[in-house]
């Protein structure tokens, strides 16, 4: 399972609050462009594991690796460095910046990376565009239905060409049919943008596309045969 | 023990609870100056005395304290009720006279207290003056006979004490009375020595006239009633002190439709006891006084009233029982709201008497002061 | 009914489980509250004490005195007294000797030895009321001769102990007085007002070898002062109490309406800290209204659970707020009598006792804003439907909307203000409403203009600060449902204490300058008492060599039905009558000095409504005579009101030759300590002459008026630092409640460094523009303090100077409290997990 161009790679890794031990010897090791998709009941540590391999939270044991390095190391600054140019996240609740207009927010990890201003209106007019999002560019998040708004969030989280796009639950708050529209929406565009997926789900209707899925069960993770 | 020495004593803050009025600063001030306690350098009524008139019927200097006291129940011809209460303060502020070249200079103080009732108007007025005997604002003077403080004043009509007029108003109301005398003058105590306590010297001159035939006008809110009625007067004079554990006292005078009165004073104690000083007099019509001690009378509170303006809660109707007459009197306000809230707070006030002896119905009117509540 | 009480019961436990789980939310709102109903409470007790001490103090000087009874000749006949007591009763009468005496164990010091009755004193100056506990036995004061009741402080510096006799010297001779008890404490200070030696009349008038009095006190209501003035008394004037303790009157009421602007300034700061504070704690969650309307909650459910809380909230609040008030003002009123105890009396008033009005009155403002505060977002959450409540954009618009409607109403209150204030041309309170409403236009600007300032600076700081800079801006615009009422309370906060600070430096300034104009001459010789100079003295001053002229002023005062004024008669001195008009031609000096007419100062002018070419009449040797106004002058001396005429007319009007004052102008060169003994050397060492150095002049007035100031000084800070505690708490709890947005972009990448640039950012310019607002708000409220209030209250008029330092200083104070208010937040940002802030909602 070892391989040396992995992107994530989990290495014994527990996360436990206090005696409440919530994953527990996880060993991950996920290629580049790969389409990973982690599930699980509710509360079964999905999220925790996102936010273990986006630096978001750090292992209670073990360590993470992120295009062969190491977290464990890392201050927070590096931290934020290391999310700024190699990941995109989509969350759940989308989390859209509500003060910025929906080009600003597709911009905003541009403009963290230090991009131009007009480096970033291009990107994200193309991203918007890609997305279906033309019109939308100048309108503010709140303006948007959920689906608009999650795939604001996709283009934010592929903007400034992260390696790595995690997925917490991003079709947790959509109705069914636009949930698959997003998802779809989602898969394609980082398979297009060349960036490593992962999502986590409690649907199993995403598992046909994935190219690996794994489970979590009793804190441990479990490969799913193909 | 008369009212009138309590009244500055409680001044001196001796008998009474303090004035709480809004401004305790202002209230009790003016008699502030009543509280020079060295009773030794003055004068003081040691033995009995061989009164003079009329010279005793004007001031006595050298006592530290005197006052002239007329109260009365009157009625117009519809039988409209009032009652009045008219007194004059003289207190000595050192025992000898001073000499001074200012015309201001003095040593005599005076105070005055004017009360009316009108018990139809529901209306009841008190107001108070002081003044220096300087200047010819106030004093007194035997012959002819004037006591005055400011034009308030008790006036000889003639060259005799009596008839003596009686003026005195403010802004609301106002009395101009005529009295005059139908009984003989009653001499209080042993023969005119009233003690106030243990001690010798503790004690005053004190006469009353019982029963004085009033006339005149009174005026309230601009308006004036011809009016007739009764008065009583009582003077006295001394260089006493009450003693330290009494709370204050009920004293009443009062006046029956069958010429005789009754006066009685009940010094309470701290704890509400009656003081064995306590004590008064039964005057018979023909002037005969009987002398009544704590043990012949029982008083009994009937009714309670509270004042708005200053809280205190006094019993104002009473039963006063004379078991060895088999005399049973009650005695009722004509007027709840009778209280004077002046620099000394008390209530006193016109009440109106009924009673019976032996069967025989008993009527009358009277006064009664209320202090220390 | 069951399932509503049980649907009840869980709100109000949604509602305690919000501050259960953000304990800083709950102590920031109790505390903003509390801080709002504290300084209120705090200033106004404090006020109250020192307006109850002032009044007491001024009983002792005039009491409730209505009228007096003055003697044209300044003196009053014991039998006039007499006539009105004996006949003309009932009346309430106190007789009063008054004058100037010196103390031969301290001859600079001039006392006033005031004889007064002291049976008759009861409901006048209440000076007995000064007695108790003081060793004062009013017996001993009537009876002993030379009995005087002396300031405590001055038996002191005396080495004297009660009981002591020392000297007074009273027309060339010393008599000896004994101090029998202590009344008052007086200020050291050696020109200013002292308190009075007190004696008995009888004792005064023995001392000062009289047998009148200086006046009579009077109590009366206007029909016993008709009935009086028709009496007709000989030599007597009734003259209105008002006006006549000019000196004292004049810097007391400074003084009060000083108090009462503070007063105002906390009021409004309370208002505003209690307004923001609850108003953001409902504004906060409306997206759980939205949630519990959506599953049925009705409206008026929701409005009775957000009430409830409110009222929980505030009763709590209001509670700790009283009694941190009650700590504020022990502090303050120490402070305030201290203050009164350097300028006036000392006076036994440390432990007044306020009126409960004041608990009330902190009552009403703490429970009132805070559920008025609740109130409005809550019925906007409860009008709209359940899914708009949940939208926080829905929100945005609406508030949007209400700060354009605010802007609309900011119309009417400007017309509103406008009115009251040309209404109010001699009313003090509609002059205060005015002011009111002016501050209120400022506070419903604040929102919208705060909306284009971020609008206008997005450019700058996204420039300064990158991205950070940027949203931050962005963050303040948007979001003026949090930061709206933020910005105006902070505003109106600010630029009250500018304001304030501006008028002070303005009236300082005035002050200043009128010194300078009206003290022409080098040195000032004055003479106490019933004695005066005279025209030899002036020969013998010219042949001195170094003297280059002299100027003579005759001061007296003049009983008029109107109250009493002072006259100056002058013969000015080489630098000519050193007035400065503010109505009037220019010629109004020349043609005074033909004698057609008189100057009246300016508060006089303003009191009597004298315009120029109207009549004054004064009371001459020969009888009422009237006098034409030519103009009027500046005068900050007295707001009682003076009249200037040229020596040689009062002359030839009041038949009088005396001369109290001598301005003596010095050559340059010469040595001024050898002019200074030549002048003492034509005056003599008997004579009781005062001298005083223009400079000592100067010096000594700007130090009253600064001390006059210092506790306006000292409130006005404490009112700016808590309004920068409890506005810093305000905008903390704004920034705090963007936790999750901030872990959105700590998650995006935002770097530590970044995130703590952005809080900053944002609350810094919070402050920058409340302190931008304060600046023109802050000036117009200086400006009405000062053509306004200062003409309502005392008829002067000062230049309004805008210095830069005050309104640095607000600028500063806003900005500093603001970014203080952000260091937390900030600090707890990049703490706190990001994880966890993203998962709560």
């Amino acid at each position: 399972m070892q391989n040396a161009d992995s992107h994530i790679r989990l290495i014994g890794v527990k996360k436990s609050y206090g005696d409440h031990v919530v994953l527990e010897e996880c060993g991950l090791d996920i290629l580049p462009g790969e389409f990973v998709v982690v599930v699980g009941r509710s509360g079964s540590g999905k999220s925790t594991l996102l936010n273990l391999i986006g630096g978001l939270d750090r292992p209670t044991a073990g360590d993470v690796e992120l295009l062969g390095q190491s977290l464990a190391g890392l201050s927070e600054d590096e931290l934020s460095r290391v999310r700024c140019r190699r990941l995109g996240f989509v969350f759940q609740f989308f989390n859209l910046i509500p003060t910025l207009t929906v080009a600003e927010n597709v911009r905003l990890p541009m403009a963290l990376n230090g991009a131009s201003r007009a480096e970033g209106i291009q990107r994200a007019d193309l991203l918007l565009g890609e997305l279906g999002l033309d019109e939308c560019g100048s309108r503010f998040p709140e303006e948007l239905s959920g689906g608009e708004q999650q795939r604001v969030a996709i283009a934010r989280a592929l903007s400034h060409k992260p390696d790595i796009v995690l997925a917490d639950e991003p079709t947790g708050n959509l109705d069914l049919e636009t949930a698959e529209e997003v998802l779809a929406l989602l898969e394609q565009t980082c398979r297009r943008h060349r960036a490593t997926l992962v999502m986590a789900t409690h649907s199993r209707e995403v598992l046909g596309t994935a190219d690996r899925v794994f489970t979590i069960r009793a804190a441990r993770i479990h490969e799913e045969p193909p | 023990m008369s009212r009138s020495i309590c009244i500055l004593l409680i001044a001196l803050g001796g008998c009474a609870a303090p004035a709480d009025g809004p401004q305790p600063a202002q209230q009790g001030n003016a008699t502030r100056f009543l509280t020079e306690p060295s009773d030794h350098e003055y004068a003081r009524a040691l033995g009995s005395r061989a009164f003079r008139f009329p010279e005793d019927h004007a001031a006595h200097d050298e006592y530290r304290n005197e006052w002239w006291y007329f109260t009365g129940n009157l009625r117009d011809a519809g039988g409209r009720h009032f009652g009045f209460e008219l007194t004059f303060f003289r207190y000595a502020m050192s025992p000898e006279p001073v000499s001074r070249e200012s015309a201001w200079g003095a040593n005599q103080a005076w105070m005055a207290h004017l009360a009316i009732t009108d018990t139809d108007g529901r209306e009841f007025m008190a107001a108070e003056r002081f003044s220096r005997q300087a200047l010819g604002l106030a004093g007194s003077q035997a012959e002819p006979f004037r006591v005055w403080l400011e034009d308030w004043a008790a006036t000889g009509d003639g060259p005799g004490f009596l008839p003596l007029h009686l003026s005195a108003g403010t802004d609301r109301a106002g009395i101009e009375l005529t009295l005059s005398g139908t009984k003989p003058m009653v001499f209080h105590g042993d023969n005119g020595l009233d003690p106030k306590g243990p001690e010798p010297g503790n004690a005053s001159y004190y006469y009353s006239l019982t029963r004085l035939e009033a006339a005149g006008t009174v005026r309230v809110a601009d308006e004036e009633f011809a009016v007739n009625g009764t008065a009583w007067m009582d003077r006295e004079w001394g260089t006493s002190a009450l003693s330290p554990n009494l709370a204050g006292w009920d004293w009443f005078a009062l006046q029956l439709t069958d010429n005789r009165e009754v006066m009685y004073y009940r010094l309470r104690t701290d704890d509400g006891e009656t003081s064995p000083f306590s004590g008064g007099s039964l005057l018979l019509a023909d002037g005969t006084r009987i002398a009544l001690s704590p043990q012949d009378v029982i008083l009994t509170p009937l009714e309670y009233w509270t004042s708005d303006t200053s809280g205190a809660r006094y019993p104002i109707a009473w039963q006063l029982g004379l078991p060895g007459q088999e005399m049973t009197l009650q005695v009722r306000p004509y007027l709840q709201e009778q209280e004077l809230n002046l620099t000394v707070r008390y209530w006193e006030g016109a009440v109106s008497v009924t009673g019976s002896q032996r069967e025989t119905a008993i009527n009358g009117d009277g006064y009664v002061e209320l202090t220390g509540y | 009914m069951n399932g509503i009480q049980v649907r009840s019961g869980l709100l109000a436990r949604s509602g305690l489980r919000f501050y259960w789980r953000r304990p800083w939310q709950l102590c920031l709102a109790v505390s903003g509250i509390a801080l709002g109903v504290a300084v209120y409470v705090g200033v106004d007790l404090a006020n109250d004490s020192a307006r109850r001490a002032f009044q007491l103090t001024s009983d002792l000087v005039t009491g409730s005195t209505t009228h007096h009874l003055m003697g044209t000749r300044g003196e009053i006949a014991d039998s006039i007294y007499r006539t009105l007591r004996m006949e003309h009763g009932p009346v309430r009468a106190a007789p009063v000797i008054e004058a100037e005496v010196r103390l031969s164990r301290l001859p600079g010091r001039v006392l006033t030895l005031m004889g007064v009755d002291p049976l008759e004193e009861s409901g006048f100056r209440g000076f007995s009321g000064f007695v108790p506990g003081r060793g004062t036995d009013l017996t001993r004061l009537i009876v002993e001769p030379g009995a005087v009741l002396a300031p405590a402080p001055l038996l002191e510096e005396m080495g004297l102990e009660l009981g002591s006799e020392f000297g007074l010297l009273i027309g060339g001779e010393t008599r000896s007085v004994r101090a029998v008890g202590t009344v008052l404490v007086t200020s050291s200070a050696d020109e200013g007002p002292t308190a009075p030696l007190i004696a008995d009349i009888a004792t005064a008038q023995e001392l000062l070898g009289r047998a009148s009095l200086s006046r009579v006190d009077l109590i009366l209501d206007e029909a016993q002062a008709e009935r009086i003035r028709a009496l007709g008394l000989p030599n007597a004037t009734l003259v209105p109490a008002e006006g006549r303790n000019a000196a004292f009157d004049e810097l007391a009421r400074a003084f009060r309406i000083n108090l009462t602007a503070l007063s105002l300034l906390a009021l409004l700061v309370g208002v505003f800290l209690i307004y923001a504070t609850m108003s953001f704690a409902v504004v906060q969650r409306r997206v759980t209204f939205g949630v519990l309307r959506a599953i049925g909650v009705s409206r008026r459910q929701l409005l009775t659970g957000v009430m409830g809380e409110a009222l929980v909230l505030g009763t709590l609040a209001t509670t700790a707020g009283i009694l941190l008030g009650q700590q504020l003002a022990e502090g303050l009123v120490d402070l305030i009598l201290r203050t009164i105890g350097d300028l006036y009396f000392e006076s036994s008033v440390s432990a007044v006792t306020p009126s409960p009005t004041i608990y009330w009155r902190g009552i009403a403002l703490g429970l009132g804003m805070t559920l008025l505060a609740a109130a409005a977002p809550a019925l906007d959450a409860a009008r709209s439907t359940p899914n708009s409540a949940m939208s926080r954009a829905a929100l945005e618009r609406s508030t949007r909307r209400l700060a354009l409607r605010a802007t609309w109403l900011a119309l009417p209150a400007a017309a509103v203000a406008t009115i009251l204030l040309l209404m109010s041309s001699r009313s003090l309170v509609l002059a205060f409403a005015g002011l009111f409403f002016v501050i209120a236009t400022g506070a419903l600007l604040v929102p919208v203009a705060t909306r284009l300032l971020a609008r206008l600076a997005e450019p700058l700081v996204e420039w300064g600060f990158g991205i950070s800079g940027s949203l931050a801006a962005r963050g303040m615009a948007a979001s003026l449902s949090r930061t709206g009422v933020a910005t105006a309370a902070l505003s109106v906060a600010v630029a009250t204490v500018v304001g304030i600070g501006l008028m002070i430096g303005s009236f300082r300034i005035s002050v200043e300058e009128w010194l300078t104009g009206t003290l022409t001459a080098d040195v000032y010789v004055n003479i106490d008492g019933e004695q005066f100079f005279d025209d030899s003295h002036r020969d013998a001053l010219s042949a001195i060599p170094g003297v280059r002229g002299s100027s003579q002023t005759r001061f007296v005062r003049l009983p008029t039905a109107a109250g009493e004024v002072s006259l100056r008669a002058l013969d000015p001195g080489p630098d000519g009558w050193g007035v400065r008009m503010t109505a009037g031609s220019t010629e109004a000096v020349a043609r005074m000095e033909s004698a057609e007419g008189v100057l009246v100062s300016e508060p006089l002018a303003f009191h009597r409504q004298l315009q120029p070419g109207d009549d004054l009449i004064l009371p001459t040797a020969s009888g009422e005579q009237a006098f034409t106004v030519l103009g009027a002058f500046r005068d900050y001396s007295s707001n009682g009101g003076t009249v200037l005429m040229p020596l040689s007319v009062y002359r030839s009007h009041w038949a009088d030759d005396g001369i109290n004052g001598i301005g003596v102008y010095l050559d340059d060169e010469t040595d001024r300590e050898t002019v200074l003994g030549e002048i003492r050397r034509v005056f003599g060492a008997g004579t009781p002459v005062r001298f005083r150095s223009n400079d000592f002049i100067r010096e000594r007035s700007m130090s009253i008026f600064d001390r006059t100031f210092r506790i306006t000084e000292v409130l006005r800070i404490l009112a700016g630092v808590v309004a920068f505690l409890g506005l810093a708490s305000a905008v903390m709890s704004i920034e705090l409640e963007r936790g999750r947005e901030l872990a959105v972009l700590r998650a995006l990448g935002l770097r530590p460094r970044q995130v703590r640039a952005l809080t900053l950012a944002q609350t810094g310019l919070l402050g920058l523009a409340a302190g931008l607002f304060a600046i023109p708000l802050g000036i117009v409220m200086a400006a009405l303090l000062i053509q306004v209030i200062n003409v309502r209250s005392f008829g002067w008029s000062m230049d309004l100077e805008i210095a830069s330092q005050p309104l640095a200083l607000g600028v500063v104070l806003a900005l500093s409290a603001a970014v203080l208010a952000g260091i937390y937040p900030a600090v707890r940002a990049v703490r706190t997990g990001v994880a966890g802030q993203l998962r709560e909602e």
